[in-house]
Parts: C-alpha cells; sequence; structure tokens
C-alpha cells in the first residue's frame, strides 16, 4: 500500500496549506480566549474541526493498493542444455539425470498441457520425447535468468502460472539473483541437476583483456584463476603467442577461491593477433578445457600519423592544419613552404624561423610510419624530390594512403604528369607544358555529387540520400580547380564540376577516390574546400560540413572499420568449441551501392590457413544484408569469418570448401572470432543449486533433486496476477465537501447566536 | 596652350618618375599565381558606418604590406586589396581583416558587432592598427567595440614568446611608426588568436606612395621601418599558419638562431 498526497504540488502545497491551518487555528483559538469557558470550548471544537477539514479536503491524501487474483496457469517445463550439464562426476552426467526426467515426464497427463522448452544461448521450443531420446548439450552459455524473464515476457497472456526450470543452476552471465529480478507473480521451481557434485578443478575463470591495442604499448591482461580443491594450490601462469611463450608467473590461488593475475603484454605487430593463456592441467583436473583460454587483439598506432606537405601558406592549408590539430587522434607532421626560390626575404637565414625540408628524413626514413601523406598545393621538383616519387608510390601500393589537393602547384602544374605518383593516382595529370589557362579552371562553381556514388561515405555526410544532396547544393560554392586529362578506371568520381570539362571531355572531377595496390588515394582538385567551413557557415551559421567532410576522408583513407562498404561481424567474440556462431553483415560495393540479392559464400578458416572448415551460401537482401548461422570449429584457436564472392556465378550455388578457394574468390569482408575448449560455459564448472533456491524463494516454488523424479502434477502452477493498481482519495468526495460546509455553518450558527460577529 | 617652363620640367620629371616606378614594379613584381581570387590572401580593410577607404588613415598600407607579404613569402597576395563592412556576409569570403584609424568612431551597429563575433568564430583574424596611439580617441572605440563582441574575453597582452613573434621572421616584439611602448594586445579564441591590436601605428611604416616613397617618418629610422614590415608579414603568415612554427620540429633551429640551446 502507497500513500500519496492528490493536491497539485504534492508535499510542498500541502506543508504550505498545514502552516496555513495552523495560523489560522492560532488566530481562531486565540479569538475567543475571553469567552466563557463552555463557549471557548464550544467554538474552539467546532473551528479546530473545521480546519482540520479543510486540510483533509485541500490536502487530498489517499492510498494505492495493488489488487492481486490467483488463477491456475500452465506449468512451462525449462530444459538446460548448455555444455555445463554433460559433466560427468558421478555415475550418471546432469545431462543423463534431465533425460530421465523427461522420459518420466512424457507419460503423465500433466505433459499434456506443459510446455516444454530448452535454454542455453537461447530459448527453444522442445518435446519432452526429444529430450528423452538425445539431450543435447550444444549451447555455450547458460542464460538462466534471461531465459526466464524471457519466456514471462513472450506470455503475454499471462497463461503460465509456474515455471520447471531443471539446471545445474551455473548461469554462465549472472553472479546471483538480482533485487530488481520479478516474474511477475510466476512461481519458479527447480529440479536441481548434479546438485551433490563434488568438482574438483583448477580453472581460468576469466581473461580480460581490451580488444584493441596499440603498437609498443603494453597492454594489461587480467586473468583470473581458481581452484575448488581444498589446499592452496601454487601455479604456473603463462602467456602465448602461437608456439612462443612470451611470459610465465607463479601464481597462489587460496585453497577454494580465486585470484586475479594481472600480465603485461607488449604488441610488436599491427593488425591482429592471437594469444593464450595457460596453467598445467592437473590430474584430477575435471574439466581440462578450461585450463586454457585464448583472446584476440587487434593491434594498430595508438594515433594516426598524417603527413601534411603544402607548396604554399593558404586559407586552404590553415583550415585543414586547424582541423588536424585539433583531432587528439592524429599525430600531425606538417611542412609548409614558406618562401621559395623566387621569394626576397630582405633578411639574412639567422633572422628567419625557416627550417630546411627535411625530405630525405620524411620520404626515405619514416615514410612507412605514416597512415596518410597529403600533398595540399605541392610541387615536387623545387625540392629535388623526384627520386623519392617512387618510394611514396611503393608506399601506397603497400598499404598506405596518399592524398593530391589542388592549387596552382599541384597536378599538372606541379610536373606530376608521367611521375610514379601519377601511377598511384586516380586522375591522369596533364603535361606541366600546359599553359595555365588549360591546366587550371578558373571560376566559381558548385560541385555536383555523382549521384550513382551518392552512398559512398564520403558525400553521404547525412543518413537520408535526398537531405544528403540538398546539403551539398546549400554549401559556400568554391573557386577554381585543376584540369585532370582523364579519371582512371581505379578511380570512382564523387563530385564534378557543373559546368567544366575534363581534357578528355567528360565533366571535369573535382573529387575523385580509389584504390592503388593496397593503399587508397584521393585526388580533391581544387584549394578552396575550407570554403564549405568558414563561407558556408557566413551564409547559413553551419560550418560543420568542412570538419565532416575531411573527417570521412581521413576515416576512409585509414580504413576505418565502420567506413568499409563490405563489413562481417559474429555475434560474439569468443565461443566454445561446437558453440553456435551468428554472423550477419553488410555487402556494398567500392561505392558503397549494396550488393542487393546477390549470392555470397561465408566461409570459416583457421586464423592462419586457407582451407575452410565451413561454407555456407547466404543471398543478401535489396540493401546488402544478410545473416548466417554455423557451428563453431572443435578445435581451440583463432579463426576468421570470411565472406567471398565467387566470379564465375556458377560456382557461387555450394561450392565445396576446397572449391572455394580455387575458384577464384573475390574477398569482400572478413572477421575474427575465438573458439576456447571450454569457453565461459565450463570456466566455473561447479552446480549452483544456491541460485535456484534464491529463485523459488523469491517466487514461492519449491526446490527439489532431479534424481528423485519428482511428479509433473505435484508443481503447484497457481499464480498471483495484478488486476492493477486501485487508488482511493477518501477525502475527494461531496459527501466530504458536505460535512465542511455543515461544520462551518454550525460555527457560523453558534457564534452569531453568541452575539457574535 | 603651353606649360610653363618650370611646370612643364616638374610634368617631365614626374611623369619619367612614374613611368621608371612602373617598370620597375612590373620588372620585380613576381609572378602572380592561384586559382582565382578565393586562393589569393586579401589584406581586407574594415569600412566601418560610412567612412570611405581614402579616409583610412593611411590608405595604402594594406597594399604595401600585401606587395611585401607577396614579395618576401610563398604566400599569394591581392595587391589590390578590398574592404567590406563587419555586417557584409562577404566578410566570411576572406578570413583576414585589417582595421586601422586615427580617431574615435560611432558606435558600430548590433549588426556589425555580430558579423565581428562570428567572423571571429568561424575561424577569422582581425587585425586592429592604431594609427595615432599618442590619442586615446580610437584606443576607446575600439575597446568598446571588442568588449561588445567579446565580452567574456578581455583584450590581453602578447607574450614576446607567442608563435606570430616567429611565424616567419624571428622578432623580439611589436614595431611600427612609432616606438612600442605597449606590447601587442590580443583575444585568444580555440587556442589561436582571433583578434591583434597594435598601438605603434604599423601602416604608418608601412605607407609608401605609387613612387615608393615613404609616406611617414619611423622613429627608429629604416631599422624599426624593416621591423614594422617583418611584423606585418608575420602577421599574415601567423593568420595563414597559425602555430605550425610551435611544432616540435622547428624548435631546435628556432632556439639555435635565438641564441639558446636546442
Amino acid at each position: 500500500m502507497a500513500f500519496h498526497l492528490g493536491v497539485p504540488g504534492g508535499a510542498l502545497v500541502a506543508g504550505l496549506l498545514l502552516v496555513a491551518c495552523l495560523v489560522a487555528g492560532v488566530l481562531a483559538w486565540r479569538d475567543v480566549a475571553h469567552l466563557p469557558a463552555a463557549r471557548r470550548k464550544t467554538l474552539r471544537c467546532l473551528r479546530t474541526a473545521s480546519l482540520l477539514f479543510v486540510l483533509l479536503v485541500g490536502a487530498r491524501p489517499g492510498c494505492s493498493r495493488e489488487r492481486l487474483e490467483s488463477i491456475d496457469g500452465r506449468l512451462a517445463v525449462l530444459f538446460d542444455t548448455s555444455h555445463s550439464v554433460s559433466l560427468r562426476l558421478d555415475a550418471s552426467s546432469r545431462a543423463e539425470q534431465a533425460a530421465r526426467l523427461a522420459s518420466a515426464w512424457s507419460g503423465q497427463p500433466a505433459a499434456a498441457t506443459a510446455h516444454v522448452m530448452r535454454f542455453g544461448a537461447e530459448l527453444e521450443d522442445a518435446s519432452f520425447a526429444e529430450l528423452a531420446e538425445s539431450y543435447p548439450t550444444n549451447e555455450d552459455r547458460s542464460r538462466l535468468l534471461e531465459s526466464l524473464q524471457e519466456l514471462v515476457a513472450q506470455d503475454g497472456e499471462q497463461e503460465i502460472g509456474a515455471i520447471l526450470v531443471v539446471s545445474d543452476g551455473a548461469d554462465s552471465d549472472a553472479t546471483g539473483l538480482p533485487e530488481s529480478f520479478d516474474l511477475y507473480g510466476v512461481r519458479v521451481h527447480a529440479a536441481a541437476l548434479g546438485a551433490d557434485d563434488q568438482v574438483t578443478d583448477d580453472a581460468i575463470r576469466s581473461v580480460r583483456v581490451d580488444s584493441v591495442g596499440y603498437l609498443r604499448q603494453p597492454l594489461r591482461v587480467r586473468v583470473q584463476l581458481a581452484t575448488t580443491e581444498d589446499d592452496t594450490r601454487r601455479v604456473p601462469l603463462r602467456l602465448w603467442q602461437g608456439d612462443q611463450l612470451l611470459r610465465e608467473q607463479t601464481v597462489t590461488i587460496p585453497a577454494g577461491g580465486d585470484v586475479e593475475v594481472s600480465l603485461e603484454l607488449t604488441p610488436t605487430r599491427l593488425g591482429r593477433s592471437l594469444y593464450r593463456v595457460s596453467i598445467p592441467v592437473g590430474a584430477a583436473d575435471v574439466v581440462p578445457g578450461n585450463n586454457e583460454r585464448s583472446f584476440l587483439v587487434n593491434v594498430r598506432r595508438d594515433k594516426l600519423r598524417v603527413l601534411l606537405v603544402t607548396g604554399q601558406p593558404s586559407w586552404d592549408v590553415r583550415f585543414l592544419r586547424v582541423f588536424l590539430k585539433r583531432d587528439p587522434a592524429i599525430d600531425l607532421i606538417s611542412f609548409f613552404i614558406l618562401r621559395t626560390v623566387n621569394d626576397l626575404t630582405m633578411a639574412p637565414s639567422d633572422e628567419l624561423a625557416l627550417i630546411p625540408f627535411p625530405t630525405d628524413e620524411l620520404f626515405s626514413e619514416h615514410l612507412g610510419s605514416f597512415d596518410i601523406i597529403l600533398f595540399q598545393n605541392f610541387d615536387y621538383a623545387p625540392y629535388d624530390m623526384g627520386p623519392y616519387l617512387p618510394r611514396i608510390r611503393d608506399y601506397v601500393l603497400r598499404g598506405g594512403a596518399f592524398v593530391m589537393i589542388g592549387g596552382d602547384r599541384a597536378f599538372g602544374p606541379g610536373g606530376y604528369a608521367g611521375t610514379p605518383i601519377e601511377e598511384v593516382l586516380p586522375v591522369g595529370v596533364p603535361s606541366e607544358s600546359l599553359p595555365p589557362e588549360r591546366s587550371l579552371v578558373e571560376g566559381r562553381f558548385q560541385p555536383e555529387v555523382v549521384v550513382e556514388h551518392r552512398h559512398h561515405p564520403l558525400v553521404a555526410l547525412l543518413p537520408d540520400d535526398a537531405e544528403s544532396l540538398r546539403f551539398w547544393a546549400d554549401l559556400a560554392p568554391l573557386e577554381g580547380a585543376n584540369q585532370v586529362t582523364e579519371v582512371h578506371a581505379r578511380g570512382h568520381v564523387l563530385l564534378t564540376h557543373p559546368r567544366q570539362r575534363a581534357l578528355n571531355g567528360t565533366p571535369l572531377p573535382v573529387l575523385v577516390v580509389g584504390r592503388a595496390g593496397d593503399g587508397r588515394v584521393m585526388a580533391l582538385t581544387v584549394d578552396t574546400s575550407w570554403r564549405w567551413g568558414m563561407a558556408s557557415a557566413g551564409e547559413s551559421g553551419d560550418a560543420s560540413a568542412y570538419d565532416r567532410f575531411w573527417d570521412r576522408a581521413l576515416r576512409w583513407l585509414s580504413k576505418d572499420p565502420t567506413l568499409e562498404p563490405a563489413r562481417v561481424v559474429t555475434d560474439r567474440e569468443r565461443y566454445a568449441a561446437a558453440g553456435r556462431v551468428r554472423a550477419s553483415g553488410v555487402i556494398r560495393d567500392e561505392v558503397h551501392t549494396p550488393y542487393a540479392s546477390r549470392e555470397l559464400t561465408v566461409l570459416v578458416l583457421p586464423a592462419d590457413g586457407e582451407v575452410p572448415l565451413v561454407s555456407r551460401t547466404v543471398t543478401t537482401d535489396a540493401l546488402g544484408n544478410f545473416a548466417v548461422e554455423f557451428v563453431a570449429p572443435q578445435e581451440p584457436g583463432g579463426y576468421r569469418v570470411v565472406v567471398r564472392e565467387l566470379m564465375d556465378a556458377s560456382r557461387t550455388a555450394g561450392p565445396a570448401p576446397q572449391e572455394a578457394t580455387t575458384g577464384a574468390p573475390l574477398g569482400l569482408a572478413s572477421e575474427w572470432f575465438v573458439v576456447d575448449e571450454g569457453g565461459d560455459e565450463l570456466a566455473d564448472p561447479r552446480p549452483r543449486p544456491e541460485l535456484l533456491r534464491a529463485l523459488v524463494e523469491r517466487t514461492g516454488g519449491t526446490l527439489t533433486d532431479a534424481a528423485s523424479l519428482p511428479s509433473l502434477s505435484s508443481f503447484d502452477t497457481r499464480r498471483t496476477r495484478s488486476l492493477g493498481v486501485a487508488t482511493s482519495f477518501p477525502f475527494e468526495s461531496w459527501p466530504s465537501l458536505v460535512a465542511l460546509a455543515a461544520m462551518l455553518l454550525v460555527e457560523w450558527g453558534v457564534r452569531r447566536r453568541w452575539g457574535r460577529r | 596652350m603651353r606649360l610653363p617652363a618650370t611646370r612643364y620640367r616638374r610634368f617631365v620629371t614626374c611623369s619619367l618618375a612614374f613611368v621608371s616606378g612602373l617598370t620597375s614594379l612590373v620588372a620585380v613584381a613576381p609572378t602572380a599565381r592561384g586559382i582565382g581570387d578565393a586562393t589569393r590572401v586579401d589584406v581586407r580593410g574594415v569600412a566601418l558606418g560610412a567612412t570611405r577607404e581614402e579616409d583610412e588613415p593611411r590608405p595604402s598600407a594594406r597594399r604595401r604590406i600585401a606587395w611585401e607579404a607577396r614579395k618576401r613569402t610563398s604566400i599569394e597576395t591581392r595587391l589590390r586589396p578590398s574592404r567590406a563592412r563587419l555586417d557584409d556576409p562577404s566578410i566570411f569570403e576572406t578570413p583576414l581583416l585589417y582595421l586601422a584609424g586615427d580617431a574615435g568612431f560611432a558606435e558600430p551597429s548590433e549588426a556589425e558587432v555580430v558579423g565581428l563575433r562570428r567572423f571571429v568564430d568561424f575561424g577569422g583574424f582581425l587585425i586592429i592598427d592604431d594609427a595615432e596611439p599618442t590619442r586615446d580617441a580610437f584606443d576607446a572605440s575600439v575597446r568598446r567595440l571588442l568588449q561588445r563582441a567579446f565580452p567574456t574575453r578581455p583584450l590581453r597582452p602578447i607574450p614576446a614568446d607567442h608563435t606570430l613573434f616567429r611565424s616567419f621572421y624571428l622578432l623580439h616584439g611589436p614595431a611600427g611608426r612609432l616606438r612600442a611602448e605597449r606590447p601587442l594586445e590580443g583575444i585568444e579564441r580555440q587556442g589561436r588568436m582571433g583578434v591583434v591590436y597594435s598601438r605603434t601605428d604599423m601602416g604608418g611604416a608601412w605607407a609608401r606612395d605609387n613612387l615608393g616613397t615613404w609616406q611617414h617618418a619611423v622613429e627608429g629610422g629604416d631599422a624599426q621601418r624593416e621591423l614594422a614590415i617583418r611584423l606585418g608579414v608575420n602577421l599574415i603568415m601567423y593568420a595563414l599558419c597559425l602555430d605550425y612554427k610551435d611544432d616540435q620540429v622547428h624548435a631546435p633551429f628556432i632556439m639555435r638562431r635565438r641564441g639558446g640551446t636546442p
């Protein structure tokens, strides 16, 4: 039952009303102080009662009470089919106990109305007969509490009266019964499996480590070790990468308890790396699989290293530098040419803040350390950079990113025609000998998005296509552009000039992106993109377009996974052997146009092998999305899910695993996952009857031992159902108002009768 | 009609001087580059109220510093700088403004104040040059304007080790037609100077007539005039490069040239 105050403003207003009534009461009390005692008492009583009634009618106190009813509902029977019930620690395993129960119950009359389900990672329908015949234990999670809540939530008609759980109670996702756990009146009964199991086991209960690590920066791996033995254990904990032992530490585990150990790991290679931690397997260890756990670390650079080289200071340079410097995730190295040989500084060099351009250091020693190189209106020839251009090309082909931004020192005027840089650029560069009036285009223009490439993240700046196109159309116009001879086959034009034509007659490209080898390249043929920021802000008050564009550009160039056109993800990162893996993803082409209704092959490959262990054929929907389910391999280790499209369509219908590697496959997307022999499910193999006991006590059910083969009809299926909350305000009624009015009237009448006004 | 001999000689002398000046100008002027005007740096004057260009205290100053910046650095400048009012949306087209004066000015309108605030907030850079620092009228007007535009960000002295004193030339402080008795002042915005205020009449040191003759005497002579020009070049360079010279790679070189140890 809950009490309320119905007056608007609640306790505050009621409090003020109380104060007002008290003040009025004191005044009324004093007002009759000189009267004879009988009259004084009468009037004081009448006035006090009136004020009390005023307070009650005004504050409107009330109470709420939940109305409940008891109904006889259906019985739902929930069988635990997770790995942990497969453990055999006695004459029979927990699964055999559960199968015996299913067999016994299948012939009972109550079985006809019982709703039978199984749970593990998921909640699924089952039957007594199938469970009795072959009891599955293939789930690598035990979501007991979540499954109970899911089952009750699915019961919209509130037909279920009680749930009978057949489980060892070893919920892999919950450490105890939360205070907030509520099944809305549904009773839970439990038949405990293996409640008396005596488990002897040393285990790695958990491994916690960030999934992303940074090159040459220590990474902390937290390992929780536990033992069920009565003696303190001293075990060597080892950290491995492949067959290489990285670290070993002796750990003392208290008797029957656990301990957390922190290991340090320093990644030395970029990309995904598979590590494992292990402790020795004892002779009496019932679950050897939980003595070793694997984990993946995606090793990246701590910051995006960007090299910005510019041929002259300009507004374009200034705004790009501000953008790059502002991002703490970017390590910017920039070199601006502040003076050329033609400039007369009128000062000796020691009065100038100029430094030599360290070409050899940048383009020979440290070239490989950069993630992105930007040439902004930069001509290489005056700085004797010719010998370095092949290195830059090779850097891109090996996976680097290169951007050329326009200006009168870029593209054709920059002398890049026929150089190794042109080999990787997505556009053809006109000869340096072309006169400026032909190699440069003057005048303001509003670049247009190439509609068929509108999904590309560099131009899809807003989630909605139409809004995004309008967004581009409303930006401040650009001014001037560089000419190009053509767009190479590997280039994708995203923005074009509305009027001008390239030298081959096609619309003049303004923004072109593409791949070169393993690298990415971008050509922006203007040097006024800064106008998308400040100049647009002057018109609309919104300067965000510039930042959005360059943020997308840098992320795309650095292969940010969230901007990849094709992605596949698994529902978890780690599974137990033969666990159920759900993979889903989206497949788009290089310009992010969805692969609609395409047949793809999803393969599971070992971390360092190419022979598929699993192969599935899936068909994408209209948006390029797909989903697939398969069973994880038995062998512990790292694996890749790879999505491929076979070039020969006739071979996509169902290639044998071996064929898939030889059928000229086109790799579209991949993701890693780890298989542990035991996984989280067997990390702690002890039964947890205490969780089952807490459940039945909370819900009014009963706990029985599965070995006692209780009858189905012995379980109480009455459910207490809520009919809602009834709230009443006793003083919010006509009789109360009439009583108040009568009381005031009597007080007034008596007062007048005794000659008082 | 024949001109008197003295007037004729003066006419011929002036004509020859003009032609030779023009010729030398064309011969020395670096080739203008860039794609269109938006690429080139415009040292744009601020027109407050109804002030005309010829009413600026040093009308040639902006043109001359634009010329010096183009000649001495790789910056492409417009040799015919433009002017705009603070409430003109076109101020966002070129992020550098130059406001000079030698007398107080009428209170700018609210639209002008808002325009200045948005200009600086969106990335603009305003140079203010007091052409008559011995009188306080212009100074008082400037401070009122800045107080209205940036009420929470007062002008603060710019220390001598600030980047703008080493953005191109290595300088040790402000310079102008008059000796610097006060430091440069500035208003910072998002880690950069949005407004720089000089009270040394930099424009007076920059100003030259069409024949190349300096228009105003400078207190410290040619050496101080050169420092004032260098400061002007540094200011334009700072507008374009901001804290580029604070990058770690520059530190050892600059320390060595300043006489320190890297």
